[in-house]
């Protein structure tokens, strides 16, 4: 995948919303669009800061970006555009905002938040978990889960079992087939986007690095 | 020492709610323990009925919180037993002409007199159900083998922890042994997978709880009945006692008998 432009990220006082320091502006618009536009809902009311590092903003382009952050119901709270020194390596920092729940979540009850969720607990028929980032269970996913709701791609959900309803990824949306699938091994399992699609398998920590 | 406080819910209707609160407290009151039945689904009551009381009641359960009357004048003795009152409530007005605040208080009162109070819930999660849950200590939790009926149970368990009631107790209601026998109904253990709470008894749907319920005589008083011995079983089971659950595999002479020499 080409280096993205737009690249957001939950931190611990909300979402941040980085923006490649040598992106053609006009791709930096589009691309915001295209990963705002799947997750239309996740994001009203949100508020958000802006980093551009060194790049330093026109204007006008400064309003341009804040009219689009309108029309997807974020409010822009601050732009920080001061140059800051990107960490070398390519490893994630460690710091990524997590939520622990340690209950089982039941029919009726959501769980939203802009950052990865892990879950002590089953997430029965009729709950619904959304999350920014990856959504670990250390249970039986049997409602809805939405990973990387807002927008990325490589997302996971990790379950014990996984028995979705329905099961998202950014902006792709599978449901479980109609037939009982034939059980599979008692292992723990994992979603990720292949391609366009979908696909459960079962996980394996030594493929992770490669998904990435 | 004050008495203990069960709200009989489902979220669901029609699982057996108010056929499990008469049986449990009439069990309840044959042991020899005080226990105060609770009609709260205002507008539609049925526990007076299934419990063969409807024709007694004077007063009720709106009347003793508009102060028409004393607590002690609206509740019903039992015709079988002197341990078992019954608060019945209004037929003629809506559910919220009751608030949560005085059904607590109520509650609250009949702790200080009786070992058991047993609130039968009205179906949905709204006003009725918010009133149910209100002087509650404890949850008992009724379902069927049914998606739906489990689906509901589980919003229900989650509503009861937004009030603070934790740890409820399960009731499977209405298992078809024939059913179960061949597959074709929901395995208790499934449920219990999704609900994990704790199973507090299994009852099968036979002919002798219609029967009973229709005349106003609970089941649990007829020991020859299967559903009568399941609720019985739960009554003991609710003191603390360790009873086996019924095996509802095999009620036929001729299903014994082929476990008896291990052919299933």
């Amino acid at each position: 995948m080409a280096r993205e432009a737009v690249v957001f990220k939950g931190t611990r006082h909300g979402i941040t919303i980085q923006i490649d320091e040598d992106a053609q502006f006009q791709q930096v618009l589009t691309e915001l669009r295209e990963k705002l536009d799947p997750a239309r809902d996740f994001f009203l009311g949100a508020s958000v800061k802006l980093v551009t590092g060194r790049r330093s903003l026109a204007t006008g382009e400064q309003e341009a970006l804040m009219e689009v952050a309108k029309e997807y119901g974020l409010t822009l709270t601050e732009v920080d555009d001061e140059p800051r020194e990107l960490p070398e390596s390519q490893e994630e920092p460690s710091h990524e905002p997590t939520l622990l729940v340690r209950r089982t979540i039941r029919s009726g009850q959501r769980i939203h938040y802009p950052g990865h969720v892990v879950i002590l607990g089953d997430v029965n028929p009729g709950a619904e978990v959304v999350a920014a980032g990856d959504i670990v269970i250390l249970g039986t996913l049997r409602g809805m889960a939405h990973a990387g709701a807002s927008g990325d791609e490589n997302a996971l959900v990790i379950g014990l079992h996984l028995e979705p309803t329905q099961l998202r990824i950014a902006g792709f949306i599978c449901r479980s087939p109609d037939e009982k699938p034939p059980l599979r091994h008692g292992g723990p399992e994992m979603a990720c986007v292949q391609g366009d699609v979908i696909v459960i398998r079962t996980y394996d920590a030594g493929q992770l690095s490669g998904l990435k | 020492m004050p008495g203990k406080a069960l709200v009989i819910t489902s979220g669901k209707g029609g699982v057996g709610k108010t056929t499990a609160t008469a049986n449990l407290g009439l069990g309840l009151a044959l042991r020899g323990h005080k226990v105060a039945l609770v009609d709260s689904d205002t507008g539609l009551r049925n526990l007076d009925v299934v419990m063969g009381l409807e024709n007694r009641i004077v007063y009720d359960l709106v009347d003793v919180i508009e102060g028409n009357c004393r607590l002690a004048q609206a509740l019903i003795r039992d015709k079988r037993t002197r341990n078992l009152v019954l608060l019945p409530t209004a037929q003629s007005k809506e559910k919220d002409a009751v608030k949560p605040e005085q059904m607590k208080e109520l509650v609250k009162q009949l702790k200080e007199e009786f070992d058991y109070i047993l609130v039968d819930s009205p179906a949905g999660i709204e006003h009725g159900f918010r009133n149910a849950v209100a002087g509650a200590d404890e949850a008992i939790i009724v379902t069927t083998p049914e998606v739906a009926a489990v689906r509901d149970a589980d919003r229900i368990i989650g509503l009861l922890e937004a009030s603070g009631l934790y740890d409820p107790s399960l009731i499977v209601n209405r298992v078809r042994p024939d059913m179960v026998r061949r597959g074709d109904m929901m395995d208790i253990t499934d449920i219990i997978d999704i609900l994990a709470i704790p199973l507090l008894g299994v009852v099968p749907d036979d002919e002798g709880i219609i029967v009973s319920t229709n005349r106003g005589e609970p089941v649990v008083l007829n020991g020859r009945c299967r559903s009568g011995e399941a609720f019985g079983n739960i009554v003991r089971r609710l003191e603390g006692e360790e009873v086996p659950f019924l095996d509802l595999r095999g009620d036929g002479i001729f299903e014994k008998l082929k476990r008896l020499v291990g052919l299933r």
